[in-house]
């Protein structure tokens, strides 16, 4: 193989790495985001189904 | 670290655009070694990531002694986020390296010191993102991962004076040596080098900030979870 | 429910495991990477052994046939040299005069390398103006 060759190698290695990892994180903050989301939205819903059944909560709402 | 969370966009740009004009530095506008040929312009994908590498357990080592003192978890996210970013770097620092030593060594890994400690390096980093997958509890985690980040530190300094202390293969440093500011290198490849150093340093804190978003975001979710359990 | 105290002991025990095998695989035999020519006359029994020599190729000792895949040249040192024989072609960079780590074991004559490394400095130099870098592969000028 020529030096041009591992040059290639090498810059490929990196850039496609860096490149993944960054797709990949958007991918995971974007999920984690939605899961935090809907998690939030049924706990308040909870909150209100235990409130109109006269309970005591003394759970402070989600911030 | 809210402020480079904030500044995703900016932070990316930059990076893209300055990795763009180190890859056209580093690639046709630099001229190739006299004795290595074109092989010597996998410096300037090996030395930035290396630099970022550190600079990722550097903070570790910041957040795990902060996290410490001060007992807040958001300094566990920063060492948590940036161990991630330092073990993909020096991953890439070792697989190129391999691929730079091939032609101009003539073998792809050898057990020299250099090699042998930063290999070690990525063991340890490796082994500390486990430990942390391991623990259920936040705050055990951070406890436990702290002591790790701080203990792991030990292997960075190591690592640079390897080649220094002890007979090996790899050279000696370029850049960071005893003789500063006086580097062998030509003035092109120079700036070649130090305009990829800043290109990757930029990244690095946009894929930080967008690692420090992630961790904020789970440790809402697991909070929203603990109080759905504590509710129904 | 996982312990807390158990995990910590799990991962510190692999984390120490691999460390450990790492520092033994690289450093045990060898904390000492290479030894020069001068080091190896001075030492006994070690024909029959595998290790590294380091040292400088020999100005005008060089021959190498790449047909019959045959490389002989003096390593040296400031105070002594040694024979190296090796039957693999060696990387582009090998030149007289150049930094070489050779692989191999040691006859009491010759030594003979399973492994030829070059090492090269930290400096970087572009050509000077008329002058081209070195070829992709190795070129014999030693004895022009």
């Amino acid at each position: 193989m020529s030096n041009w060759g591992f040059v290639a190698i090498a810059y490929t290695l990196v850039w496609g790495s860096v490149a993944a990892y960054a797709v990949l994180l958007a991918r995971r903050v974007a999920q984690a985001r939605d899961v935090t989301r809907a998690l939030q939205k049924s706990l308040e819903h909870e909150m209100q189904a235990v409130d109109k059944d006269g309970t005591v909560c003394d759970t402070p709402p989600a911030p | 670290m809210e402020w480079i969370q904030r500044q995703g966009r900016l932070l990316g740009l930059t990076a893209f655009g300055s990795m763009a004009i180190g890859a056209y530095l580093g690639l046709v506008w630099s001229p190739p070694d006299v004795d290595q040929g074109d092989a010597m312009r996998i410096l300037y994908m090996h030395v930035p990531t290396i630099w970022t590498a550190y600079l990722a357990y550097f903070l570790v080592l910041v957040g795990s002694v902060l996290y410490l003192w001060k007992r807040d978890l958001k300094w566990d996210r920063l060492a948590g986020s940036a161990a991630e970013l330092g073990v993909l770097l020096t991953a890439l620092t070792l697989a190129v390296g391999s691929v730079w030593a091939k032609p101009v060594w003539g073998v792809w890994w050898t057990w020299d010191p250099r090699l042998t400690t930063t290999a070690i390096l990525f063991v340890i980093y490796a082994g500390y993102l486990m430990l942390r997958t391991l623990a259920a509890d936040p705050r055990s985690r951070a406890k436990q991962s702290a002591i790790v980040g701080i203990i792991g530190f030990i292997d960075i300094p190591i690592v640079h004076m390897s080649v220094l202390w002890w007979r090996s293969l790899h050279q000696a440093p370029t850049i960071l040596q005893p003789n500063l500011g006086n580097a062998p290198l030509d003035p092109r490849m120079e700036v070649a080098l130090f305009v990829n150093l800043f290109a990757f340093t930029v990244l690095f804190v946009f894929l930080l900030g967008q690692r420090l978003k992630l961790a904020q975001l789970e440790q809402r979710r697991d909070e929203v979870l603990w109080e759905e359990a504590r509710v129904v | 429910m996982r312990h807390p105290t158990r995990s910590l002991i799990i991962g510190s025990a692999l984390i120490i495991g691999v460390v450990g095998v790492l520092i033994y695989q690289g450093l045990s035999n060898n904390l000492v990477y290479y030894i020069t020519p001068s080091e190896l006359l001075t030492k006994q029994n070690i024909t029959g052994q595998s290790f590294r020599l380091g040292g400088q190729v020999r100005p005008g000792s060089v021959q190498l046939n790449p047909k019959i895949r045959f490389l002989r040249f003096v390593l040296q040192d400031p105070k002594a040299s040694v024979e190296v024989v090796s039957h693999d072609l060696p990387p582009q960079m090998f030149r007289a005069g150049i930094g070489v780590v050779v692989e191999g074991t040691y006859t009491g004559r010759l030594f003979s390398a399973t492994n030829l490394m070059v090492k090269h400095s930290n400096a970087y130099r572009a050509p000077k103006p008329g002058q081209t870098p070195v070829p992709d592969t190795y070129v014999d000028n030693s004895t022009q």
